[in-house]
């Protein structure tokens, strides 16, 4: 028996070592690492950058960047607008190649020199401007990169592609019919279809640049609860976001860029959100919103009475007073910026009537409200305010130099002479009234656009997320503006997504809930939770329920 | 050098220098009525390329317009019927591109490649297969062919037309326009009422092209002028002006249409010389100049413009 | 919901296109006075046709892209000038065709690869294009033509089967094969996705490049087989005059069909159907005895109004989708 048992002993040794060794032959799925070195893995770092440098015509976005990340791990990237965040995320997808400094893939020296690949040995993105093609199919979009299952004479089998792209969304927890055309989808749609494309290419570091920016809160969570998923199985996750909240929800780890360098990096439990703002700005900045709630407001400037467009918003009625920020909360999608866009005469209301001082209000385009007096500022700057490679003067000018015409033709110096008093009172940070506006920074960009309207002198302003990308610094110069618009009697509609700064900036604030006013939050109503109870379309229940 | 150069093209060679400046005179005079509607249409076509359009109809409008006005009857009376109604007739074609483009929505270059072929169709059934020439006996007419007159029409366009459009805001609206369009319509800016001008403003070219080409040619018929628009591109994008719209200028438009005019003026100089040594006609080769001449200048244009970026 | 590879816009216009031909055959029929065969109009659209649509259909692929060639009309004389040399020279049928064929597939690739490696809009290069190749056409013909008096005759009819007799089967051969790529291959749906999005194709790891060089090798096998046809059913080939504006002819079709000319939607079987339609159009001008002046006029009338038509009860849509 004994002799037996050694026996036993030296068989099941043997087993378990022909086990680990036919182990160390299998690939672990999602990781890519084969097993044994699954098994005695030391953490080393999966991607390490070292000195990595790069300038765009003699400016220099990244300096002598150190940067590890290992499998595993969720690292926050924050950092003002300019501060190189893209140009990183650039370098480490392959779009552009660093011009110093050593980029270590698993080990070793790796130079990507195309987002090929990059996607080739790993490292899937999902950029902040979504690149889809909008005519073809979900499927194809989700599978173009891939070889496509084949049937006879190498022709596509479309079923199983197809049934392909479902399983993919599916293991998402997504069903989108996936022979729909991708333009067809809602912004959420398209946002979770560029998630769940690259969360599907078995990457072994996912980064992801804003990728919440039109996505709803339980939307927010189900992303997070899949990232954390994939945290588990080993791969390594870059996570940019504004959105403070959500980096110390999600992350591990902490980096935070400004003027191109790394200043800090430390775990996400060490820190709060005042020392990341601290660091990202380089001073102690107060959230403090410069806006002081009054009581008296002068005439309604604007009026709206059951204002209504299919499919846009409907039964829509308030009104704006001269010296009054009211704003406009709600959810993406909830029919706020198209309501501006109807009040600035770009779509007609189907029914229903507008008030512009008192008096009847129905523009048939633009150009009636500019010279009425009413100003939109719209929420994508680069695709709807700007022409990239126009000059900052241009681009200023265009707002008001109309007014200085004379028989058609601008007055130069007198132009010139206001285009520089906008530079100066609007702190826009630029070499000359010269430079192409597409070079300047985010935060200068919006100012720019604020100067262009504001030096008319309007009297009713829709601002539609002004501060949206826009770096801390910039944003409270802008906030500061808003203030000084209303201190001057003028009527302030603001839109915004970010919470706070709806709140803290205005005096009344409507909440939208698909497509029409759910709520008017006034006085001690007006808090983060009301907000959003409304802009679900919950607050009068929850209300009902409280008395 | 610049005698060097000249020589070389017109296949002439001087004695003196006294001679040289009365050819070199008279060789201007010639190039410049010459390359008066060419002028002309390059000037509204470097509005319309910044506007990130094209008009492929030129060609087909100044034919079109000295059709039309070749249908009256010849002597004085052609000079209230004809040219008056000919400057009516130039606008109207070219708002219906305008028309077509900015309030139907369709593409320019889809747009103005039907309103070429509908056009040069009209030609047809206005004329027929006739070559008429009722501009010989219009008194004084045939000063618009001279140097003096053509000069005077493209002088007045350009200088007037430079000057208002360098200090206009109408510039920067057309501009905004051409480099983003959304943005133009956010920014207040009337997109659709700016299109259709700068498309009528067109056949208003269109109209003074035709005069000059009547006058100096003195008859038409319904194939003139076939494949003038390809000059008059080539000649705005060696100007520099970029065919994505939102930038251009007129000045490197002249130059670019007198680049086109001495090349064209040169190979007709040099005909006698290239067929006694050459195995083709060397005014063949002018279509191979201007096929890598546009190349050439569009390939600078965005070399010289990528450094910015 | 289940959704074909077409959008509803294109289905349609294919719907449109298909009805409106009927109607046109339709009316051609009527019209048809005695002595004329209804069989016989039907036979002559091989040869009359074939070129529009196999040009049209290497075209789609390139309009696909977002680029265009303007230069087909060009290529095609200087196909017909090989050719013409060719057998001036004595050499067999074979030869001829199969040069012609090379010259065009090699010219096509030669506007892909400018466009790739200058990085200049393929409609420039393509302009240039079609005057230098015209330009190159006449004087090759000058060069190696003793006597050159501005056309090439070619007499034996061995040289004019694939323009005369085989047309049709060479259009239904050509016609099958391109719809059934289109619907079971991978290239076009990478054709479409270049035309709608460079960025998106470069950051998702194909090559622009490739994709818009491919859709020039296609579409230079197609010209090649449209040059064939046109230069082999003339007896006369002239370099100034050949295939003039044929470029608009075929952009036309492409349009008709439904294809956007910005890329990144469209269908080969539109372009097809929009090619008769035109053919049938300016036949019924024909056989209704139209003064043959207005029938140009008529044509650019058509392409105008159809696809102001189209653009315009597209255009609120449009509007809105470029504002949000």
């Amino acid at each position: 028996m004994t002799r037996s048992f050694g026996h036993q002993l030296q068989r099941s040794i043997l087993f378990l070592a022909s086990a680990i060794f036919l182990c160390s032959f299998r690939k672990i799925p999602s990781t890519g690492l084969r097993g044994l070195r699954y098994f005695c893995a030391v953490p080393v770092p999966l991607l390490k950058l070292d000195a990595v440098e790069k300038s765009f015509a003699g400016v220099q976005a990244l300096k002598l960047i150190q940067l590890e990340i290992a499998a595993g791990e969720i690292l926050g990237l924050i950092g003002e607008n300019g501060a190189g965040k893209s140009t990183l995320i650039n370098i480490l997808s392959g779009v552009h190649a660093p011009d110093g400094g050593v980029i270590a893939w698993q080990q070793q020296s790796v130079k990507f020199n195309s987002p090929h690949d990059a996607l080739a040995a790993g490292i899937a993105t999902i950029h902040q401007e979504l690149a889809f093609f909008g005519h073809l199919s979900v499927a194809e979009n989700m599978l173009l990169g891939e070889p496509w299952p084949r049937r006879c004479w190498r022709g596509v089998n479309w079923n199983q592609l197809h049934a392909e792209a479902e399983r993919r969304l599916a293991h998402f927890e997504l069903s989108i019919p996936t022979r729909r055309f991708f333009n067809e989808l809602s912004s959420a749609q398209k946002q979770e279809v560029a998630i769940a494309r690259a969360l599907s290419r078995q990457a072994r570091l996912l980064i992801l640049d804003e990728p919440t920016a039109s996505l709803s809160e339980s939307e927010v969570e189900r992303l997070f609860a899949h990232l954390q998923r994939l945290r588990h199985a080993g791969v390594a996750i870059l996570y940019v976001s504004h959105r403070l909240d959500e980096i110390v929800k999600l992350t591990d780890r902490v980096a935070v860029l400004r003027d191109g360098e790394l200043v800090a990096t430390y775990p996400t439990a060490e820190a709060d959100v005042n020392r990341m703002v601290r660091d990202m700005v380089g001073r102690p900045l107060d959230q403090v919103y410069p806006h002081k709630r009054r009581g008296a407001f002068g005439s309604p400037l604007l009026e709206l009475k059951a204002a209504t467009r299919a499919g846009m918003f409907r039964d829509i009625s308030f009104s704006v007073r001269g010296g009054e920020i009211v704003g406009l909360a709600g959810l993406v999608g909830a029919g706020r910026s198209e309501l501006a866009r109807a009040v600035y005469g770009l779509y007609s209301l189907d029914s229903g009537e507008m008030r512009l001082n008192g008096k009847p209000w129905s523009p048939r385009n633009s150009h009636q409200s500019v010279t009425s007096g009413l100003v939109y500022i719209p929420e994508e700057r680069k695709r709807q305010g700007l022409v990239l490679d126009h000059s900052v003067g241009a681009s200023i000018s265009i707002g008001f130099s109309d007014l200085l015409t004379r028989w058609g033709l601008v007055p130069h110096a007198a132009e010139t002479r206001r285009v520089e008093r906008a530079l100066e009172s609007f702190a826009i940070r630029t070499t000359g009234p010269a430079q192409a506006v597409g070079t300047l920074s985010g935060g200068n960009q919006q100012k720019t656009i604020l100067a262009r309207w504001l030096d008319r002198y309007p009297q009713i302003i829709i601002l539609d997320e002004p501060t949206r990308g826009v770096d801390v610094g910039a944003k409270t110069e802008i906030h500061a503006l808003i203030d000084r618009l209303a201190g001057e009697g003028r009527a302030v509609l603001l839109i915004s997504s970010d919470l706070p700064e709806v709140l803290g900036m205005s005096d009344r604030l409507l909440v939208m809930h698909r497509g029409s006013i759910s709520t008017e939050l006034r006085g001690d109503d007006m808090t983060q939770e009301n907000v959003i109870l409304a802009a679900s379309g919950l607050y009068q229940e929850a209300k009902g329920t409280d008395r | 050098m610049e005698i060097a150069f000249f020589t070389m093209i017109s296949g002439t060679s001087f004695q003196s220098a006294g001679e040289f400046s009365n050819y070199f005179k008279s060789y201007f005079g010639d190039l410049l009525a010459q390359s008066a509607p060419v002028l002309l249409l390059a000037f509204g076509m470097t509005l319309v390329l910044m506007t990130a359009g094209i008009d492929l109809s030129v060609g087909s409008q100044v034919a079109l317009v000295a059709c039309v006005m070749a249908s009256f009857r010849s002597g004085p009376t052609f000079w209230w019927t004809a040219v008056p109604l000919g400057l009516v007739f130039a606008l109207v074609i070219g708002l219906v591109n305008g028309v077509l483009i900015a309030r139907l929505d369709i593409p320019p270059i889809i747009a103005t490649l039907g309103t070429m072929i509908f056009y040069r169709g009209l030609c047809f059934v206005v004329m027929g297969d006739l070559e008429k020439s009722p501009f010989i006996d219009v008194p004084g007419y045939e000063w618009f062919g001279k140097f003096l007159g053509a000069t005077l029409v493209v002088g007045v366009v350009f200088v007037l037309g430079a000057l208002f459009f360098q200090y206009s805001r109408w510039r920067r609206e057309v501009l905004m326009l051409g480099g983003n369009r959304v943005a133009a319509r956010y920014a207040g800016i009337p997109v659709t009422r700016r299109l259709c001008e700068v498309y009528a403003l067109m056949g208003l070219l269109a109209f003074f092209a035709a005069l000059c080409f009547t006058a100096r040619n003195s008859s038409v018929s319904a194939s003139s002028l076939t494949g003038l628009e390809l000059q008059v591109i080539v000649a705005v994008v060696l100007g520099g002006t970029r065919v994505q719209g939102g930038g251009g200028s007129l000045v490197g438009t002249f130059f670019g249409v007198v680049i086109i005019a001495v090349m064209d003026e040169g190979l007709r100089g040099a005909a006698v010389w290239g067929d006694q040594h050459l195995p083709f006609k060397i005014s063949h080769l002018q279509y191979l100049l201007l096929g890598a001449l546009l190349v050439t200048g569009v390939w600078l244009n965005t070399r010289m413009e990528r450094p910015a970026k | 919901m289940k959704q074909g590879p077409y959008s509803r816009f294109l289905v349609q216009r294919l719907v449109f296109l298909f009805v409106g031909n009927l109607l046109l055959l339709l009316a051609i029929r009527l019209l048809l006075r005695a002595g004329g065969s209804f069989a016989d109009v039907l036979k002559r659209c091989g040869p009359d046709v074939a070129p529009v649509i196999l040009a049209g259909l290497g075209m789609t692929g390139i309009i696909f892209t977002g680029a265009i060639d303007l230069s087909i009309g060009s290529v095609i004389v200087v196909a017909g000038t090989v050719f013409g040399i060719l057998v001036q020279s004595g050499f067999g049928p074979p030869v001829c065709f199969g040069a012609s064929l090379i010259a065009s597939w090699s010219l096509s690739m030669l506007n892909g690869l400018l466009v790739r490696s200058l990085k200049i809009p393929a409609i420039i290069i393509t302009l240039a294009g079609l005057t230098f190749y015209r330009g190159a056409a006449l004087i090759l013909a000058e060069i190696s033509i003793p006597n050159f008096g501005g056309n090439i005759s070619i007499p034996d009819e061995a040289f004019h089967s694939p323009g005369k007799l085989y047309a049709g089967r060479i259009l239904f051969v050509a016609l099958a094969a391109a719809l059934l790529w289109e619907a079971f291959a991978k290239t076009p749906r990478r054709w479409l996705a270049l035309g709608s999005s460079e960025e998106a194709c470069r950051l998702l790891g194909l090559a622009p490049g490739r994709i818009l060089q491919s859709a020039f090798f296609a579409s230079g096998i197609f010209l090649g087989l449209a040059a064939l046809i046109f230069v082999t059913r003339v007896q006369y080939i002239e370099p100034a005059r050949l295939a003039l504006s044929f470029e608009l002819q075929v952009i036309g079709a492409v349009v008709l069909g439904g294809t956007n000319i910005f890329g990144g939607e469209g269908s080969f079987a539109g372009t097809a159907l929009g090619a008769f339609f035109l053919y049938f159009t300016s036949q019924v001008l024909t056989y209704a005895e139209v003064n043959p002046y207005f029938q140009e006029a008529v044509t650019g009338a058509i392409i105008i109004g159809v696809i102001g038509l189209d653009c315009a009860l597209h255009r609120r849509r449009k509007l809105l989708e470029e504002l949000a």
